[in-house]
C-alpha cells in the first residue's frame, strides 16, 4: 500500500517552495498598495533671470512666442476659488508694493488648488506667447482668429511646463491705497481700499446678473467712486451686495481708462462697519445776504452784486440761488445757481455779468462771472431774492411785484449797500437796513448817481 | 512503443451468436512509467463513458455490434488514442494501451495568461469566455481559446454569462451579471485541471447549463495526479512571474486523499504600463472515501488577485502614445501608482458528497463564499478632472472648439500632453492641501461589492437501462450583497465632504457630511437575492442514434435595500424597495444520428425564458430603488446542426448555429449632451433583440505520426434584430435651466439599430495550424490567424430621433438630413487582425522525475490592431457631433482596446 503521506524529502521541498513564495510575497517588486504622502513639488526660489520690466525688451510690438530661456518670478494675486476669475492668473512682480503685474491666461479650471493667491511662482517663458494691450502684458498660449494671433489660454497640461509653485511661506500682500491714488498703481496687482461701501441706490442688487459681467459702484466716505466688476458665473453672483462699510481687497484691472476692482471671493470684502455718515452738502444760513448792488451811472457794464457772509464760518453755497424779478414781474426773470461756490467767513462773493469789464474797472476778477440780463445785471428797478438750498428766501432786495422806479428800492445809476451794522439776512426788504443811491432820490433814497470804480467797493463789506 | 499505438490486436475471438454485444477489453498504462492510468475515458461512436477500471488499469466494456467504429481512449494529461475497430460480436482485446503524456497540456497554463487579459473588467463591456474552454479537445474551441481569444473572439458571439461554470456541481456564476469569475481560483491551474466541458446545448449531468456550454471543475483529490508538481513561469503579458506548487497524495487504502496547491503571480507591470499584478492563491482538498461508491470531499480555495487596470483609448491618444499607454497610472515618490486597481478576494469553502455506482451517480454539495471585489478610482469635486486623457487636456480640444481650430495652441497642447500624460499624483496631494477647509478635492475611492453567498446543489443521474438515463437536479443560491464606495485614501486631506458636486446635494442625508478614510461615500445599498433552479433530463440511446430532452425551471427573488438616503432621491433611496419575484424556464433537446462510426450528425434546439441579469433590473441601484418599468424576460431561442467526421487521419466538425435573444434589457450610465439637454443619465434600453448566426469549422488532419494540420474557421453574423426603446433617467436636483425636464425621465422612443453589428469580438476568424510532435518528446506548433468583422459597441441614444434635435432651439437641426446623419452614425468596422502564434515544448524523464518546458510566443510579427471598443454617448445631438467630427479627430470619438504586441510565456514544470 502506498503511503499517502509525503516523505520527509518531499515535505522539506514543499516547505522550501512555500518559503520562496512567502519571500516573494513580502519582498516582491509589486507596488505596495499603500503610498506615503509625497513631498510638495516645489520649484527652488532662485532661477529667475528676468524681471517684469524685462518684458519690455522682449515685446516687439506684436504677439510673439518667446524662444529664450527666461524665467520670471512673481506672486499670484488672483484666484478662481469662487469662479470670479476664470482661466487666468494675475501675477505681480513683488511681494509688496509691486511695480508691475501681468495676466497669465491658461485653460486650467480650479487653478487655486495649485496656485493659491499669494503663491510665489516661477514662470518659464520659453515657448509661451507674449502679448501686450494698452495697459498690460499677457502671457499664455494662443488665440487665433481670422489669421490674427493674440495671447489665449495655454493648454491645461502645458501649464505644468511653465508654472512652478515655489511653496514659499511668504505671501503677496495688497497695496493699501485710496481711490484717488489708484491711477498711480500698476494694474493686475493686488490692492486694498479701506472705508468703502456700495452706493445707496445699488443696495439690494446682487453682485452680478446671471451669466453677465456686471459693474457695481463702490465709494468711499467722501463719495469717491470706483467700479467693482464681477463675472456672471461667479459663485457669489446671486449674493446681495453687503450694506456696511469696510475694506475691499481685489485685483486692480483696467477697462480702457476706467479702474476696476475684481475680488477673488466674498472674503475679500469686509463690510462690518456702519456705512459712512451721510454727507450733508446743503446748508442754510441767515448770515448770508446781499451786501451791495451796483448800477454805475458811468458804466452799465460794471454792474455787480455782492453777497456777504456775516457768519464766523465759511459756507458752501451748494444749491443756493439768486433770483431776479424784473420790474414788477412776479415770475422769476433770471436765476444764478451758486452751487460750487463757497463764501468765506466775513467774506464776499462778487458776481458780475461782464467779467472783462469788471476786471478793467475794478482791477480784479469777480468771484463769479455770468451773462448779461442775469440777476447781477439789474438796471436798478428789479427785485432780488437770495434763496437757500431748501427753497427758502433768506434775503431780499426790493418787493417782488413792485417796479423799483421811484420807490425806496431803486438803485438805478446808483448803488444799494447794506448798512454795516446789519449782520443778519432779512427775507423782507427793510429800507432802514440799506443805504440807497440813485438818480431820483424818491422815498428816502439819496439822489446821487454813482460812478465806477470810485464810488463802489466790491469785495469788501 | 509507438507502433503499438495504432496496432489493434485481436488476441482471440469468441463466436457469439446474432446480435451479441462485443466485449472490448484492455489495460491502460502510462507510456512513460508503465503504471496504470486510472481516470480514463472511452469514446465509442462519439459517446463518452467513464471507464470502470481496476487498480491494474484493466477495463472491459460491452458494445453493440455495429460494424466499423472509432474507439477513443483518453485520460486527462495524456494524448488521446484512437482505434479503428470492427464490431461483429467477436471480443476485442486491445492488450496494453500505452497512453503518452500530452506534453501540450502545459499550454493550459498559457491560456490563463491570455484570458486574464479580459477587458470584461469593466462591467458594461462584453466579457471574454475563454476560461471555460480550456478543457476542450475540440479543435475549433481550442483555437478559439488559445489563438482567437487574444483578439477577444467569442464563441458564437456569446457573452461569458452564457457559459455555466460549476465547481463540484455547484454553480459559480455570479447572480449580478451572470458571469463566472475565474479569479476565484486563479493561479491554481493544477488544482482545477480536472474539468468536464459540455459544448453548447449538449447535456451535462449537473444542470441545464448555458447555451455556450457548461464546465464542471472537479476538485476530488483522488482524481489528481499523485505527487508533487512545481512550476515556474515567466511572461510579459499580465504577469511577469509565477511560481506554483501542488502536492497530491493520490489514493490510498485508508480512503483518505488530499491535495494542496499554492501559487504566487506578480508583475510590477504587465504589457500595458502600470498594470501591476499581485496575486496569491491557496487550495486545499480532502477526500474521504466512505466506501467504493461514496466519498466526501471538503475543498477550500483562497485566492486574492490585485491588478492594475488599463483604459480604452481614443484613436487620437493611441496614435500619440501607443498600445502600452495607461492613463490610469502615474508616479508617486518614484513609484508607479495605478488609480484603478481591482482586488478580488472571495474565498470559499465547500463540502461535497459523491456517489457513483453502476446505475447511479449523485453529486451534492454546499458552499459558503464570502468576500469583496474592490475597484479603485479617483473621485474629485470642484477640481479639474485628473484624467490626462480628459477631452480638455488633449490636442484635439484645440481643433474642435466652437470658435474654430487653433493650431498653435494645439501644438502646445500636444507637447503638454506628451510631457504630462500620467496621473499627476503629486499635484493631487498639493491640491488637497490648498483647499480652504483642508477638505479633499481628490480622493482615491473604492467601489466595493461585498457578497456573502450560500449555495447548495444536488444532482443525480440514473441509468435506467442501456437505453435510458434520467438526470434530476436542483440548486439553491442565496446571496447578500452590499455595494458601496469607500474612501481608500484622502490623499493628504483631512476630510471629504460627501456631496454631489454638480447638484451640490448630499449623498448620505442621515449620515455625516464629513467622511474620512474607511468611511462609505456616494452610495451604499444592499441586495438580497435568492435563486432556485431545478432541472430534469432524459437521455435515450438508440442503436445508431441518441437523443435527449432537458427542462429547467427557476425562480429569483430579490430586493434592494438602500442604506443611504440620497438627497437627490429623498423618497425612494432609503430602505427596502419592491420585492421582486421572477421566474424562468428552459427547454432543450438534441438528437444525434450516427451514419457510421465515422460520420455523425447532431442537432440541438432550445428555448429559454429568464429574467434579465440583476445589473439590468434596477435603473440606478446606487441611488434609488427604481426597477425598470414593465420588466421583460429575456427569450432565447437557439438551434444548431453539426456534422462530425472521425476518420483515422481526419477529424473535425462543421456546425451551423442560430440564436435569437429577445426582449433584452440593458442599462448604461454616462454624461450626455442630448438633443433635449445635458445631464448625467441612466439609459434604459428595453426590447432589444439580438441575432447570432454562423458557421463553425474545425478540422484536424494527421499527415503523419508526427505532423498534424488544422483548419479552423468561424463565419459569424451577430446583429441587432430589433429597434429597442430608449428611456433616460436622471436626477432633477441640478440647476433648472440645464435639466432635460423636471419629471426625471424621458422616453426617447426607438433607437434605429436593427441590422447593425454587435460588438462581440471578431465575427470572422480563420486559422491555419501545423503541429509537429517529435518522438523525442518535444513538439512545436504554429498558427496563422486572421480575424475580421469586429465592431465597436454602438451608442443607442444617438440612434434615436432626439439626436436630430438642436438643444438650443428644440427643433431638428437644419443640417440633420439623412445623408449627414448616416455619415456620422455609420458603423465602422475595426481593423483586420493577423496573428502568428508559436508554441513549443519539450519534456524529459530523469530518474523518474518528469520535467517539461513550454514556450509560447504570441503575435510574432508584433502587429497592433483594435480588439474592441465602444462609441461614446457624449455627443448625443447632431450639431455637436458634426462639429466634433469636422477635424477628423473628434474629442468624443470611439474608445478602443488595442491588441498586445509580441508576447511570450515560458513555463518550466517538474513533477516528482
Amino acid at each position: 500500500m502506498n503511503s499517502i503521506y509525503p516523505n520527509r524529502k518531499t515535505i522539506r521541498f514543499l516547505l522550501k517552495i512555500l518559503g520562496v513564495q512567502i519571500l516573494i510575497l513580502s519582498y516582491s517588486c509589486v507596488a505596495n498598495p499603500d503610498f506615503d504622502i509625497p513631498p510638495l513639488d516645489c520649484a527652488e526660489g532662485t532661477g529667475a533671470n528676468l524681471d517684469f520690466r524685462g518684458l519690455d525688451s522682449l515685446y516687439q510690438g506684436e504677439t510673439l512666442q518667446i524662444l529664450d530661456d527666461f524665467v520670471l518670478e512673481g506672486y499670484v494675486v488672483s484666484s478662481d476659488i469662487a469662479s470670479n476669475f476664470f482661466g487666468v492668473l494675475m501675477i505681480q512682480d513683488k511681494l509688496e508694493n509691486p511695480n508691475q503685474g501681468l495676466r497669465f491666461e491658461m485653460d486650467q479650471s480650479q487653478s487655486h488648488l495649485q496656485f493659491p493667491p499669494g503663491t510665489k511662482i516661477l514662470i518659464k517663458l520659453n515657448g509661451l506667447y507674449l502679448g501686450k494691450t494698452k495697459h498690460e502684458y499677457k502671457l499664455g498660449g494662443t488665440f487665433s482668429s481670422f489669421g490674427n494671433i493674440s495671447v489665449g489660454r495655454l493648454p491645461s497640461l502645458k501649464v505644468k511646463d511653465h508654472l512652478f509653485s515655489s511653496c514659499a511661506e511668504e505671501k503677496a500682500v495688497p497695496t493699501v491705497t485710496t481711490i484717488s491714488q489708484l491711477g498711480q498703481l500698476p494694474s493686475n496687482t493686488l490692492v486694498k481700499l479701506e472705508n468703502m461701501e456700495f452706493l445707496d441706490e445699488e443696495l439690494g442688487e446682487t453682485f452680478a446678473v446671471e451669466q453677465e459681467e456686471t459693474i457695481r459702484m463702490l465709494q468711499d466716505c467722501d463719495e469717491n467712486q470706483v467700479e467693482l466688476v464681477t463675472s456672471g458665473y461667479a459663485d457669489f453672483q446671486a449674493e446681495p451686495l453687503p450694506s456696511g462699510r469696510g475694506s475691499v481687497t481685489g485685483v486692480l484691472v483696467r477697462d480702457g481708462n476706467d479702474y476696476q476692482l475684481m475680488i477673488r471671493s466674498l472674503g475679500d470684502i469686509d463690510f462690518s462697519k456702519e456705512r459712512c455718515p451721510e454727507v450733508i452738502r446743503e446748508f442754510t444760513s441767515n448770515k448770508i445776504f446781499i451786501s451791495e448792488l451796483a448800477d454805475p451811472d458811468n458804466n452799465a457794464a460794471a454792474r455787480f452784486v455782492e453777497l456777504y457772509n456775516a457768519g464766523d464760518s465759511s459756507l458752501d453755497l451748494n444749491l443756493w440761488s439768486l433770483r431776479r424779478y424784473t420790474n414788477d414781474n412776479t415770475e422769476i426773470g433770471s436765476e444764478i445757481d451758486l452751487s460750487g461756490y463757497t463764501i468765506e467767513e466775513n467774506g464776499t462773493l462778487v458776481i458780475s455779468p461782464n467779467t472783462q469789464e469788471f476786471q478793467m474797472v475794478y482791477g480784479f476778477l469777480p468771484d463769479l462771472g455770468i451773462s448779461t440780463n442775469s440777476p447781477a445785471d439789474s438796471n436798478g428797478d428789479d427785485n432780488l431774492e437770495l434763496v437757500d438750498p431748501f427753497g427758502k428766501v433768506i434775503d431780499a432786495f426790493g418787493v417782488v411785484g413792485e417796479d423799483g422806479s421811484g420807490t425806496n428800492h431803486e438803485f438805478e445809476d446808483g448803488r444799494a449797500v447794506r448798512n454795516p451794522d446789519i449782520i443778519e439776512a432779512n427775507p423782507v426788504y427793510t429800507f432802514t437796513e440799506w443805504t440807497v443811491f440813485n438818480d431820483t432820490g424818491d422815498s428816502g433814497t439819496t439822489k446821487q448817481p454813482q460812478n465806477a470804480p470810485q464810488d463802489y467797493d466790491p469785495g469788501t463789506h | 512503443m509507438r507502433t503499438a499505438m495504432f496496432a489493434v490486436v485481436f488476441c482471440y475471438a469468441t463466436y457469439l451468436t446474432g446480435q451479441q454485444n462485443t466485449i472490448i477489453s484492455g489495460t491502460v498504462k502510462n507510456g512513460f512509467t508503465g503504471k496504470p492510468v486510472l481516470s480514463t475515458n472511452l469514446n465509442l461512436n462519439g459517446i463518452t463513458k467513464n471507464l470502470e477500471i481496476d487498480s491494474e488499469g484493466q477495463f472491459s466494456i460491452l458494445a453493440p455490434p455495429d460494424g466499423n467504429q472509432t474507439l477513443e481512449i483518453s485520460a486527462p494529461g495524456f494524448v488521446t488514442k484512437r482505434f479503428e475497430i470492427y464490431l461483429d460480436g467477436n471480443a476485442i482485446e486491445l492488450g496494453d494501451v500505452l497512453l503518452e503524456k500530452d506534453i501540450t497540456s502545459e499550454k493550459n497554463d498559457n491560456l490563463i495568461t491570455l484570458s486574464d487579459n479580459d477587458f470584461g473588467d469593466d462591467d458594461d463591456l462584453p466579457s471574454a469566455s475563454m476560461g471555460i474552454l480550456q478543457s476542450t479537445r475540440d479543435v475549433f474551441l481550442n483555437r478559439a481559446a488559445f489563438d482567437f481569444g487574444q483578439a477577444f473572439f467569442k464563441v458564437r458571439g456569446y457573452d461569458s454569462q452564457h457559459g455555466q461554470v460549476l465547481l463540484n456541481s455547484l454553480p459559480m456564476n455570479k447572480l449580478w451579471d451572470g458571469r463566472p469569475q475565474w479569479n476565484h481560483w486563479g493561479g491554481l491551474n493544477d488544482a482545477i485541471r480536472n474539468q468536464e466541458f459540455s459544448h453548447a446545448l449538449t447535456t451535462n449531468p449537473y444542470g441545464f447549463g448555458g447555451i455556450l456550454g457548461t464546465t464542471n471543475i472537479n476538485t476530488k483529490p483522488s482524481g489528481f495526479r499523485p505527487g508533487l508538481r512545481i512550476s515556474s513561469s515567466a511572461s510579459n503579458r499580465t504577469y511577469r512571474g509565477r511560481i506554483m506548487a501542488t502536492y497530491s497524495s493520490g489514493q490510498s487504502g485508508s480512503g483518505i486523499s488530499y491535495a494542496v496547491s499554492s501559487s504566487r503571480r506578480w508583475a510590477k507591470t504587465g504589457y500595458v504600463d502600470g498594470t501591476l499584478y499581485d496575486a496569491y492563491s491557496f487550495f486545499g482538498a480532502l477526500e474521504y472515501k466512505l466506501n467504493p461508491k461514496n466519498s466526501l470531499v471538503a475543498t477550500a480555495v483562497l485566492a486574492k488577485n490585485r491588478r492594475g487596470r488599463s483604459a480604452a483609448l481614443t484613436q487620437e491618444i493611441y496614435d500619440l502614445m501607443g498600445n502600452r499607454y495607461n492613463p490610469y497610472c502615474g508616479n508617486q515618490n518614484g513609484k508607479t501608482r495605478n488609480s484603478r486597481e481591482r482586488v478580488i478576494f472571495e474565498p470559499f469553502f465547500m463540502l461535497n458528497h459523491f456517489m457513483e455506482s453502476k446505475k447511479w451517480t449523485w453529486v451534492s454539495g454546499i458552499m459558503y463564499q464570502d468576500g469583496i471585489t474592490a475597484k479603485s478610482r479617483l473621485g474629485y469635486s470642484n477640481a479639474p478632472n485628473p484624467d490626462p486623457t480628459y477631452y480638455k487636456n488633449v490636442p484635439s480640444y484645440h481643433l474642435n472648439g466652437a470658435i474654430g481650430a487653433d493650431f498653435l495652441n494645439m501644438a502646445l497642447a500636444l507637447k503638454g500632453f506628451k510631457n504630462h500624460s500620467q496621473v499627476p499624483w503629486e499635484q493631487l496631494y498639493l491640491s488637497n492641501t490648498n483647499t480652504a477647509d483642508t477638505s479633499a478635492s481628490y480622493i482615491l475611492q473604492e467601489d466595493k461589492v461585498q457578497e456573502r453567498q450560500l449555495s447548495a446543489a444536488s444532482s443525480m443521474s440514473w441509468k435506467i437501462n442501456s437505453k435510458f438515463k434520467l438526470s434530476l437536479g436542483a440548486n439553491f443560491k442565496n446571496s447578500a450583497v452590499n455595494q458601496y464606495a469607500e474612501i481608500k485614501d484622502l490623499l493628504g486631506a483631512d476630510v471629504y465632504w460627501d456631496k454631489d458636486s454638480f447638484s451640490n446635494t448630499r449623498n448620505d442625508l442621515q449620515g455625516s457630511l464629513a467622511k474620512r478614510t474607511g468611511d462609505r461615500v456616494g452610495y451604499n445599498f444592499g441586495l438580497a437575492m435568492t435563486r432556485f433552479r431545478g432541472f430534469g433530463q432524459l437521455e435515450i440511446q438508440g442503436n445508431s442514434w441518441d437523443g435527449f430532452a432537458s427542462a429547467s425551471v427557476s425562480s429569483l427573488n430579490l430586493q434592494r435595500n438602500g442604506l443611504f438616503q440620497n438627497e437627490r432621491y429623498v423618497e425612494n433611496s432609503f430602505g427596502k424597495g419592491e420585492e421582486l419575484a421572477l421566474s424562468g424556464f428552459g427547454l432543450k433537446s438534441g438528437f444525434t444520428y450516427y451514419i457510421t462510426g465515422r460520420h455523425s450528425l447532431s442537432f440541438h434546439g432550445g428555448s429559454m425564458q429568464r429574467p434579465p441579469t440583476i445589473q439590468n433590473i434596477f435603473v440606478n441601484p446606487r441611488e434609488n430603488n427604481l426597477v425598470v418599468p414593465d420588466l421583460q424576460k429575456v427569450n432565447i431561442t437557439t438551434a444548431d446542426a453539426n456534422y462530425y467526421l472521425r476518420l483515422p487521419d481526419l477529424t473535425g466538425r462543421i456546425s451551423i448555429f442560430y440564436t435569437r435573444f429577445q426582449h433584452e434589457t440593458d442599462i448604461n450610465f454616462f454624461f450626455s449632451d442630448t438633443g433635449l439637454g445635458s445631464d448625467f443619465v441612466q439609459e434604459v434600453v428595453t426590447g432589444l433583440d439580438r441575432l447570432h448566426k454562423g458557421i463553425e469549422l474545425g478540422m484536424e488532419y494527421q499527415i503523419s505520426n508526427d505532423v498534424k494540420l488544422s483548419v479552423v474557421g468561424n463565419l459569424g453574423d451577430y446583429i441587432f434584430a430589433s429597434d429597442p426603446n430608449i428611456q433616460l433617467y436622471f436626477d432633477t436636483s441640478g440647476e433648472q435651466q440645464d435639466l432635460i425636464n423636471l419629471e426625471g425621465n424621458v422616453d426617447l422612443g426607438v433607437a434605429k439599430v436593427k441590422g447593425l453589428k454587435l460588438s462581440q469580438g471578431p465575427q470572422t476568424a480563420l486559422a491555419l495550424g501545423v503541429e509537429y510532435r517529435s518522438p523525442k518528446y518535444w513538439w512545436m506548433g504554429a498558427t496563422a490567424n486572421y480575424l475580421d468583422e469586429n465592431y465597436a459597441s454602438i451608442s443607442t441614444i444617438v440612434r434615436t430621433n432626439s439626436f436630430l434635435l438642436d438643444p438650443e432651439t428644440g427643433v431638428p437641426h437644419p443640417e440633420a438630413i439623412p445623408e449627414n446623419t448616416a455619415r456620422l452614425l455609420n458603423q465602422q468596422k475595426m481593423d483586420e487582425g493577423y496573428l502568428l502564434n508559436l508554441v513549443g515544448g519539450k519534456s524529459w524523464l530523469i530518474k523518474g522525475k518528469y520535467i517539461s518546458t513550454f514556450l509560447s510566443v504570441n503575435n510574432l510579427f508584433d502587429s497592433v490592431f483594435r480588439t474592441g471598443g465602444y462609441e461614446q454617448s457624449r455627443n448625443a445631438n447632431f450639431g455637436q457631433m458634426q462639429q466634433d467630427n469636422l477635424s477628423g479627430t473628434p474629442s468624443f470619438g470611439p474608445k478602443y482596446w488595442f491588441s498586445y504586441g509580441r508576447t511570450y510565456f515560458l513555463n518550466l514544470a517538474i513533477s516528482l
